[in-house]
Parts: structure tokens; C-alpha cells; sequence
């Protein structure tokens, strides 16, 4: 199985980065992601722009097997807009491939039920961490809205109403990704949407549709007989946000993933540096350098 | 739905003559058949007719409203809208005559617990792979407001801008090539037509209403009732001089006898014109 990271450099200049306790911090925890998990899976590839590369595969020396500047297409985006990378790199696969966000680690191989999944993902999520009504009422107050129509059948005949977490999201159904990630870069993308996205704080909004769009798309292909995508399967790594946050289900998996606050964690963050100033002092001096050299051109 | 074909000639008869002491200047929007049962067979007497609704050849019959949504459209002047089982003994106060909108009255319901359905319309579009909403509709069904339908027993008003934005989006909502796999699917559309004529007209005014940079920010309706309960007591709709036969009553066999017996008595020539031509039509039918 390939395993696929994303970089959109531009929501990370812009406010991403704040999200982490330091840009250090960031840059650690691309090593950590990429080296625990290309030791289980050596097919790695690195989907980002330009600035990207210069940043993880010139600078920090990351050996990606492959790298796309795919997302140089992005340039012109409003960067509000952080998770589309994600997606654009969901569309662009050409082959069965496991997506691993930069702040997740892999310290021992995924189960097999999963690698060979049709499509795959961390866990479900419950309703009360989605607002797709919100969405819905703010695009349309500037007078013209698109909704795919697996979004509006799931809000009112899903068999569930939460999403599904994507911290890992991949699988072999490569048709079935390809239409999901259009339907969602579409929403973002439909002329129709435009006006109604220009006012709008897209932190949540952009979680939701990446998050939200795919069990809907998956519920409603299931239960169409005429799909190509019918019967359609998905499998989790936690079957619950619950199972998620048990340590020991967490651990005997060897899954880490510094979601949302952990990020910000100062045990944690001094956790991670210790780890990869000790397994990888080459990339953790690499990571110095390139701090001091940017904080140096600041001051000067 | 009625009681026999001539009576639905007789209900034509009653909502014109009725309506026309009060209002003289009328008009028909129909199709060429429509203009050759109630003009040239039933003699009735509209100062305007319009065959505009041959635009409607080629448009599922089930959908009964868009008709109506269309004429609305049509319009070019102030002015009210009647259905034909619809009968106004007196007039109509200057307060609604004078009115942004005017409609029969408000609708109000819980989604999931109503004959307004609008998830169930969601539902069967979607299952068509693709839909397209108006802002409108997918607004205020994700807003929180208070839902409501506007029952258009009668409907019309001054305010032909926003009429005829309304009805655009209605029109585009059935038209939408996004939307018609789902259409197909959905097996019975009668229950639905609520939907796009009535649910949506609630829609556009709140929305319109709550925007501030909408040319129809300031659209008001005015009522003749002020809830489905008081259209429908009996004194309430005497004092206004109003009667209208929705769906049951069409078939009440008393309500039918009723109706019968008053054109029967008021206007003898259409009777006798009305037995004519549905018998016409019953012999048409079975040769």
C-alpha cells in the first residue's frame, strides 16, 4: 500500500501554524509522521506546491519516493479553504493509497483488514461535533447554492448523522474516493457557492465537508441499487471516538495522532522532540538549522 | 376529486360569477382546451383570455400547481389569483386589495408531522443522483425558523417584482435539469405540489425579509385568514364572504348537492351549458 501525505503550504503560512505550539514543532512532527510510517510502508509519496518541496524535500531532506507539485493548481485559493489539499490529493490517486495527516505516527503497521479496505478511515464521529444546517444557511444567504446530493439525502434519510474522522483515509475503491473528493472540492469550487463563502469563517465548515461528505457519500451509494458505487464498504481503525481515546486500544495499535489541542500540549511537544532529537539526529539538527536560519532573515 | 365532472364545471361557474361582482376586470390563463370548455362550450364570460399555459404541453400532468405558478408569473399588473373552487360573496377589504401579497392564510407545521414534506421531497430528488434547491428553500429549511406553508386559495398582490421572483424560482425548481431523475422517481407528485407553490412562497418572504441587501427586504403579506384553523371556521369565512372547497369538501355529497342547486338556481343558462359538456365529454370518453 502507497502511503500519501499533503502539504498546502499557503493556510499554513497564513494561520496553520498556529495551530502548533511552534513552527518546530510542525517541522518535528513531519519527520516523526513520514519515518515511523515509511517504515511500514516504504511507498511513500508527497503531494504539495512548491514552496512545500523547497521546505520538506530540499530543506528538511524528507525521502519522499515520489513527490507531486500538484498543488501548485491551489495557488489562487483562498487558503480559508486548508483542507482542499487533502482532497485534491484524494482525487489525484492512481492507485490504492492510505492518506496520513502530518501530525499522526505510525509506530507499528496498520491491520490488514484495513490495508486491503475499499475505503478506509479512523473512526466515526457522533452528530454533535457537525453543524451541516449551519453550512447550508450561510451559503444560501447570498442567494444561489449547490449541495451535492448525497449531503442532502444523508441530513434527511442517513441512517446516521455524524462524520467520519480522517486522520487515515484511503482504500483500494479508487472510483469510488475519485467521486467523494470531486463532490467535496466541488462544493467548495460551485460558482454557485461563491458569494456565500466570502463572509465565512471555514475552520469548522471546511472539517464538515471533508468529514461529513463522506459518510454521506458512502451511506447513499450503499443503499442505491443503480450505484456503480452500491454496496459500497467502509472500515475504521476505532470503531467509536471512544475507542479512539482509549489509550490502550491506541497503544497495543501503535497510533498516535495529535489531534486539535494536542498540538498545543507542552508534554506532549517535549515528548516528540526528545523522540526524534534520539532517533533522528540528523533531521532534528536539519530542523534547528532551518529554524535558526528563518528567525535570523526576521531579525534581519 | 369531485363529485362528477359537472360539478367542477359548476364550481368554474360560481368562483367567476361571484368573484367578477367584485373584481369586473378578469382573466383566464388556460391552454387551448381550457379556452374550448370554459369559453367556447361554457360561455363563461372573462374580460381576457390567455392560452399562455400551452407552454405547459410537455410538463407532467402531476403537476397540478405549476399552472397556476406559471399564470402567476404572467402576470403584468396588480392581482389576485383565484382557484376555481374558490367563491368570495363579499369584497375584499381595501387592506388586502391594496397588499404587497395577499393570501388565503399561513400554514404553520412541524417538519416530519405535516402534509408539507419537504424532507420527503429532498429524500426522493437526491436518490436522483443530483438536485438543485433554490437559496430560499435550503435556507430556511436549515435556518431554525418556525416552518410554514402560505395556502393560495386566493393569491396575488402589488408587489410584482417579488412575484415574479418567487415564482421563477418555483418554475426553475421543477425545470432544473438536476432535478428531473429524482422527478422520476417520485411516483405520486400530487402531495408535492404544496411544496414549490405554497412552501416555497413562506420560504422567499422569510428570507427576503431577513436580508438586508434583497430589492425585497421589505415585502409584507397580508392575510384573509390569520391561521389554517380560521379559514376553516365557519363564522370566521361567513363574516368574510368566503368559501373554499379543498380537497374532501370537493367530494361531499351534501357540499356537492349544495353547489349544484345554487347554479342550478342563479345561473340557469350555464347549468344547462355545464350538463352539456360534461355530458359531451362523458360520451367522448366512451367512444
Amino acid at each position: 500500500m502507497r502511503a500519501v501525505w499533503s502539504f498546502w503550504t499557503k493556510p499554513f503560512e497564513t494561520h496553520d501554524h498556529k495551530r502548533w505550539l511552534s513552527r518546530r514543532q510542525y517541522l518535528l512532527s513531519w519527520i516523526l509522521s513520514f519515518e515511523t510510517i515509511s517504515k511500514h510502508y516504504p511507498r511513500t509519496a508527497l503531494f504539495t506546491d512548491d514552496d512545500g518541496a523547497r521546505l520538506l524535500i530540499d530543506q528538511l531532506q524528507l525521502p519522499f519516493v515520489e513527490v507531486s507539485t500538484e498543488l501548485n493548481s491551489l495557488a489562487h485559493h483562498d487558503p480559508g479553504f486548508w483542507s482542499i489539499g487533502k482532497l485534491y490529493t484524494y482525487r489525484a490517486q492512481k492507485e490504492p493509497f492510505i492518506h496520513f495527516d502530518n501530525d499522526l505516527f505510525l509506530f507499528n503497521p496498520l491491520p490488514e483488514e484495513l490495508a486491503s479496505a475499499p475505503v478506509l478511515a479512523q473512526n466515526p464521529e457522533p452528530e454533535n461535533f457537525y453543524q451541516p444546517q449551519f453550512l447550508e444557511a450561510s451559503l444560501s444567504e447570498a442567494g444561489s447554492v449547490w449541495l451535492p446530493a448525497e449531503w442532502v439525502w444523508y441530513r434527511v434519510a442517513g441512517p446516521r448523522k455524524g462524520g467520519d474522522c480522517t486522520g487515515i483515509f484511503g482504500g483500494n475503491r479508487l472510483d469510488f474516493i475519485n467521486h467523494y473528493s470531486e463532490q467535496a472540492i466541488r462544493l467548495i469550487e460551485h460558482p454557485d457557492n461563491q458569494a456565500g463563502w466570502v463572509p465565512l469563517e471555514k475552520l469548522a465548515p471546511m472539517v464538515w465537508i471533508e468529514q461529513y461528505l463522506l459518510p454521506a457519500c458512502v451511506e447513499y451509494h450503499r443503499q442505491q441499487a443503480s450505484s456503480p458505487f452500491h454496496g459500497i464498504e467502509i472500515r475504521y481503525l476505532f470503531e467509536s471516538l471512544t475507542h479512539a481515546f482509549e489509550s490502550g486500544r491506541a497503544e497495543q495499535l501503535g497510533f498516535t495522532h495529535l489531534a486539535g489541542p494536542a498540538k498545543l500540549n507542552r508534554e506532549i511537544a517535549a515528548r516528540m522532540e526528545e523522540r526524534v532529537k534520539r532517533d533522528y539526529p540528523e533531521h532534528y539538527e536539519r530542523c534547528l538549522m532551518l529554524e535558526a536560519i528563518r528567525e535570523s532573515a526576521a531579525h534581519n | 376529486m369531485w363529485r362528477s365532472p359537472a360539478h367542477h364545471l359548476y364550481s368554474w361557474v360560481l368562483s367567476l360569477e361571484t368573484v367578477r361582482q367584485h373584481f369586473p376586470r378578469t382573466a383566464l390563463f388556460t391552454d387551448d382546451e381550457g379556452a374550448r370548455l370554459l369559453i367556447d362550450q361554457l360561455g363563461l364570460e372573462f374580460d381576457e383570455v390567455s392560452t399562455e399555459l400551452n407552454a405547459l404541453a410537455q410538463h407532467d400532468a402531476g403537476w397540478w400547481a405549476l399552472g397556476k405558478v406559471w399564470t402567476y408569473r404572467a402576470q403584468s399588473e396588480p392581482f389576485i389569483h383565484f382557484d376555481n373552487d374558490a367563491f368570495l360573496w363579499n369584497p375584499l377589504p381595501d387592506l388586502l386589495t391594496s397588499a404587497p401579497l395577499i393570501a388565503q392564510n399561513p400554514d404553520s407545521f412541524v417538519p416530519g408531522y405535516s402534509y408539507y414534506e419537504p424532507e420527503v421531497l429532498e429524500q426522493i430528488v437526491s436518490e436522483g443522483g443530483q438536485i438543485w434547491l433554490p437559496a430560499e428553500w435550503v435556507w430556511y429549511r436549515s435556518v431554525g425558523l418556525q416552518q410554514h406553508g402560505i395556502s393560495c386559495g386566493i393569491f396575488g398582490g402589488n408587489r410584482l417584482d417579488f412575484i415574479q421572483h418567487y415564482s421563477d424560482q418555483a418554475i426553475k425548481m421543477i425545470e432544473h435539469p438536476a432535478n428531473q431523475a429524482g422527478w422520476s422517481l417520485m411516483k405520486d407528485k400530487f402531495n408535492h405540489n404544496i411544496l414549490f407553490e405554497q412552501y416555497l412562497l413562506g420560504a422567499c418572504i422569510e428570507y427576503h425579509q431577513r436580508h438586508r441587501t434583497s430589492p425585497f427586504r421589505d415585502i409584507e403579506i397580508r392575510y384573509m385568514f390569520e391561521s389554517f384553523d380560521e379559514a376553516f371556521d365557519q363564522d370566521r369565512a361567513e363574516q368574510m364572504g368566503y368559501t373554499h372547497l379543498i380537497a374532501g369538501a370537493k367530494g361531499n355529497p351534501d357540499i356537492a348537492a349544495r353547489l349544484e342547486q345554487r347554479v342550478k338556481r342563479d345561473y340557469p343558462a350555464h347549468y344547462e351549458r355545464c350538463l352539456l359538456a360534461s355530458s359531451a365529454t362523458h360520451a367522448a370518453a366512451g367512444n
